[in-house]
């Protein structure tokens, strides 16, 4: 009995040390397997775990005006980071920071982590804090590990100037995504404007840099042993505009609607282009709420639409210096052609009227121009006829675009024989369409960058130059700066003799007895250019007024254009004196710094 | 009857002491880990380790015959306690677990192991003659069944799961008759091959045939039976009256590959922690895996992952290999004791420290589910360092006296 009880202890003994056995042997076997078979494996996923590809963002390149000085710049803002899937461990978490974040109740967790919540990589979820947001995020970031801040680079405006022309940069689209090959989602792009154009260039190089990253994502420390490659920053853009006469521009549109366009006769170079009204380019930098979103697109204003060149209109009487142009030049009418002004004028059964009621009699191209006869024009056009009209707008560029820099160029309306016929089926065209577009009304359209354009090409007299607002593209890497090449000047095809007798017409216009723009005499810059106005069948008429100074030896050129203004003499007039005014005596101020700069004795 | 150091079993001394060291060590680490300045969790292990240490050598000076004496006793406080945490206790994550205990709380369901072995292991030798009676057996079931059942309402299923796998050792080594064992596996076997009819088939006619040759009467074979094909045709039909979110959870508890951004997200991290450290590790708080906290719970279920992480296949084998010698000297000594009682509780204690420290190993390694149970005298915790440690101390005091009964 004892023995055979000896057995089955023996037994026992044996099963409990071999199966104890066989559970280590398994266990040390495993061991063996991921710590010496696939070591290499587990390390790799590691590295992968904690390495983490950090794409540095270049700054975007700046702008700067003719002078040097800065239009647009970057400026580091905050953004909240956070990884989903430790935020959905802690709904309170994610409450105090959609609190923090003076997002809408519910709106963090419901619309920004839920559908993420299995994810570990972090993501925005807000950019450019406010600073009462910051701080209320200091003070709750205990609670929230899941959540962090990182620094980034926005754009920033000089307020809303100049806020049209230079456009705004936005997050990029689905769209924009496949057209640039280098973007990712998330990136910011220029959207309109100049931001847009010169996207590509002001954009830089992304680097790249390696880190090694917690499991929450956050950043510990750069890889030492990885390659970093730095970015290349952005490229700078050299204006032709002039801050102080856009700032000017900008200041006389206040409360009303209208464009501003203000070109340096001698490049093509635009000084000014102002729209009003206008909004804050930079609250598209960061998040943009839905309101303030709807707020822009629905105001009947249309502030996002840049006037300059976006908006066609009638050019009203200031096509009469094309229209006279293109009378001389045709050989159809001399310099003392002369008719005779009633106050109206019968084409068939319709009569068309002066503006001046009583007529101005004995009327002779000079007198014409100086007091705007609409008479003498429905005379010449009927003269010319309706190509001879196109011919006019097409001399000096009008009723096409003209490739400025900017995005979404309108191109006016141009019309010709054969335009009418197609457009007025089955009648087609007759010659009773003829003095309405003699005077720049009807189906004529202008943009103001093209009535800039042109009145610059009447100040020197010469050539038709090609707006444009960047004149140079500066690296700020290489220290090099590439001229942009504009298209080559357009000459006008006129003779010195005809273009001299409009430009006296101009100048009469504001000093002759009889000018529709007397008001804006002014020893200290002399002045020429033309009134118009454009007839509104929705209200009020638009006010133009183009005009260059000083008239002896033009250096600047400017279109003022003021919606709903009635009259070119007084709503538009004073505001493009102002800025020729004020163009002319900086110039002339710079000048005589030069000067005594070069005579003063070292 | 004077003893002396030396008349310790002096691995067992050295596997206990080097283990509690090892889990300093890797304390250390996933303290730093967790950017604590302090070392806050740290200390707190040094001291629970200072404490153990004096509770060890108590245990050990504490005459063996006392623990017999006294083990119905020990087992009443043990289910006193238990019953305390569900009255009393204080809740931390989901579950009901602590006693406060002034300075500290203490987690009555792992000084409740020590306290149910005793209970088992007096009961099953005051009845050395009775051993293949089936009441004996269905009697230690249930003095097992119930502090079990305690932990189990907490809820704690980690824990509880070290009850059964400590009876059956037990039962074993007491000398229950297979088939009484058998009987016993019966359910879980009943519900592991009911998924599949051919394997439920040829199990239960093998396992019948078994327990008929080892009892040698029918009464055995009628009742497995009955066990088997109750269980086994029910486990089907309660499946299906699972909520999905419920099968889900069981399915994911089995197989965690299938929700890796969930439960899988701790194992997939853990077997890369091991495995990332090779031979020799990465070296001690230069763990990537641990010390920018990729590993999750790195301080407590995870621990050893920690550990492999920083010190490679030569740390974790040396972890093993102490495991190893304390199964070793443990089982030897229990088939020294002449005392049923002593050989019992040393098999007992010998079976719980290796059910539960393989039960992590495995998890830890991705070979079992994860289930929540600590890596004994590493992980992080003062209510299960201290109670390994007096365990130790029962064990060693058994060492040092087991020729005088």
């Amino acid at each position: 009995m004892r023995s055979g009880k000896v057995g089955s202890e023996s037994i026992r003994l044996w099963s409990f040390l071999v199966i104890g056995a066989l559970l280590f042997g398994a266990l040390g076997m495993r061991l063996f397997q991921l710590q010496v078979l696939q070591w290499q494996e587990f390390r790799n996923k590691s590295d992968s775990n904690r390495f983490r590809l950090i794409e540095i963002a270049p700054p975007r390149g700046v702008m700067r005006d003719h002078k040097g000085r800065l239009i647009v710049t970057n400026r580091p803002s905050y953004t909240c980071y956070g990884v989903p899937h430790e935020l959905w461990r802690d709904k309170r978490g994610i409450a105090l920071l959609n609190a923090a974040l003076h997002m809408p109740p519910g709106f963090l967790e419901n619309e920004v982590i839920k559908p993420y919540r299995r994810t570990f990589a972090p993501m925005r979820l807000k950019r450019d804090l406010s600073f009462s947001e910051l701080s209320a995020f200091e003070e709750v970031r205990d609670q929230i590990p899941g959540a962090f801040l990182e620094v980034e680079q926005k754009r920033s405006y000089n307020g809303k100037l100049a806020a049209h022309m230079l456009g705004y940069v936005s997050e990029v689209s689905k769209e924009e995504l496949e057209k640039f090959p280098d973007v990712l989602t998330g990136d910011l792009v220029g959207k309109r404007g100049l931001e847009r154009i010169y996207d590509s260039a002001l954009r830089g190089v992304k680097g790249r840099r390696f880190s090694v990253v917690n499991a929450l994502g956050q950043e510990v420390a750069e890889a030492e042993n990885l390659k970093r490659i730095d970015p290349v920053a952005g490229k700078e853009l050299w204006l032709a505009l002039d801050l102080d006469i856009q700032a000017l521009a900008e200041s006389l549109l206040v409360d009303q609607i209208g464009a501003v366009v203000a070109m340096d006769v001698r490049s093509g170079g635009v000084l000014a282009m102002a729209s009003s009204p206008t909004y804050d380019p930079e609250i598209f930098a960061g998040r943009i709420d839905a309101a303030q979103w709807n707020a822009l697109l629905e105001d009947p204003d249309k502030p996002m639409l840049n006037r300059a060149v976006q908006t066609m209109y009638p050019p009203g009487s200031t096509i009469k210096m094309a229209m006279l142009t293109e009378g001389l030049e045709s050989g159809k009418i001399t310099p003392t052609w002369s008719i005779s002004c009633p106050g109206h004028y019968t084409v068939g059964n319709r009569t068309f009227k002066c503006w001046k009621k009583g007529g101005h009699g004995h009327v002779v191209p000079l007198r014409a121009i100086e007091a705007s006869c609409d008479v003498f024009f429905y005379k010449l056009g009927m003269t010319i006829g309706v190509d001879g009209v196109h011919d006019a707008m097409a001399r000096y560029h009008l009723g096409q675009a003209t490739g400025v820099d900017q995005t979404s160029e309108a191109e006016g309306l141009r019309p010709s024989e054969a335009y009418y016929n197609r457009r007025y089926t089955p009648s087609g065209w007759t010659r009773g369409f003829i003095p309405s577009i003699s005077i720049g009304q009807g189906e004529v359209l202008v943009t103001p960058v093209q009535m800039c354009a042109y009145v610059a090409a009447l100040a020197n007299g010469k050539e038709w130059r090609q707006p444009h607002l960047v004149e140079g593209i500066f690296d700020p890497e290489a220290q090099s700066l590439k001229r942009i090449r504009w298209a080559a000047p357009q000459p006008l095809n006129a003779s010195p003799e005809n273009i001299e007798l409009v430009r006296e017409g101009t100048r009469r216009v504001v000093w002759g007895d009889h000018g529709t723009a007397r008001r804006q005499q002014d020893d200290l810059v002399h002045i020429a250019g033309k009134t118009g106005t454009a007839q509104n069948p929705h209200g009020d008429d638009h006010a133009w007024f183009v005009g260059y100074a000083p008239y002896e030896d033009p250096i600047v050129a400017c279109c003022v254009l003021i919606e709903f203004g009635e009259h070119g003499s007084s709503a538009a007039a004073p505001v493009a004196k102002e800025i020729m005014k004020r163009f002319v005596l900086l110039e002339r101020e710079g000048e005589s710094q030069t000067a005594e700069a070069v005579a003063r004795p070292h | 009857m004077r003893y002396t150091l030396a008349s310790l079993d002096l691995w067992i001394l050295i596997a206990v002491l080097g283990l509690a060291a090892v889990g300093l060590m890797a304390n250390f680490s996933t303290s730093y880990a967790e950017g604590e300045l302090e070392f806050t969790h740290f200390y707190r292990q040094l001291i629970w380790s200072a404490i153990g240490l004096v509770l060890m050598m108590s245990a050990i000076t504490i005459p063996s015959k006392y623990y017999q004496t006294f083990a119905y006793a020990a087992y009443l406080l043990g289910i006193l306690g238990l019953i305390a945490v569900l009255v009393i206790g204080q809740s931390g994550m989901g579950a009901k677990r602590w006693i406060g205990l002034g300075i500290f709380q203490f987690q009555a369901s792992e000084i409740a192991k020590l306290t149910t072995l005793l209970g088992v292991a007096r009961f099953l030798s005051d009845f050395p003659r009775d051993r293949d009676k089936i009441w004996v057996t269905l009697t230690a079931v249930g003095l097992t069944v119930l502090p079990m059942g305690l932990v189990l309402v907490e809820p704690d299923l980690g824990t509880s799961m070290v009850y059964p796998m400590m009876l059956f050792c037990v039962l074993a080594w007491s000398g229950a008759p297979l088939w009484h064992l058998l009987l016993l596996l019966c359910p879980i076997v009943a519900v592991v091959t009911s998924w599949n009819t051919t394997l439920y088939v040829v199990t239960l006619v093998a396992m019948l045939i078994i327990i008929f040759l080892s009892s040698k009467r029918f009464i055995p074979v009628i009742l497995a039976a009955g066990i088997l094909v109750v269980i086994g045709s029910a486990t089907p039909i309660l499946w299906n009256k699972l909520h999905p979110y419920q099968q889900k959870r069981l399915i994911t508890f089995v197989d965690p590959e299938s929700d890796p951004l969930g439960s899988a997200y701790q194992l997939i991290q853990s077997k890369i922690a091991v495995g990332s450290g090779g031979l020799t590790g990465k070296g001690f708080l230069n763990g990537t895996q641990t010390q920018l906290k990729f590993l999750p719970e790195g301080h407590t279920d995870f621990i050893f992952s920690a550990w492999g992480e920083e010190f490679g296949f030569i740390g974790t084998s040396g972890v093993v290999v102490l495991f190893l010698v304390l199964f070793y000297r443990g089982i030897r000594l229990a088939s020294k004791c002449h005392n049923p009682f002593f050989a019992i509780t040393a098999a007992g204690i010998v079976s719980m420290l290796v059910a539960q420290a393989l039960t992590n190993l495995f998890m830890t390694v991705g070979l079992l589910p994860v289930t929540g149970v600590p890596l004994p005298f590493i992980s992080y915790g003062g209510s299960s360092l201290l109670t390994w440690m007096m365990i130790s101390g029962v064990l060693l005091g058994i060492s040092l006296r087991w020729r005088d009964y």
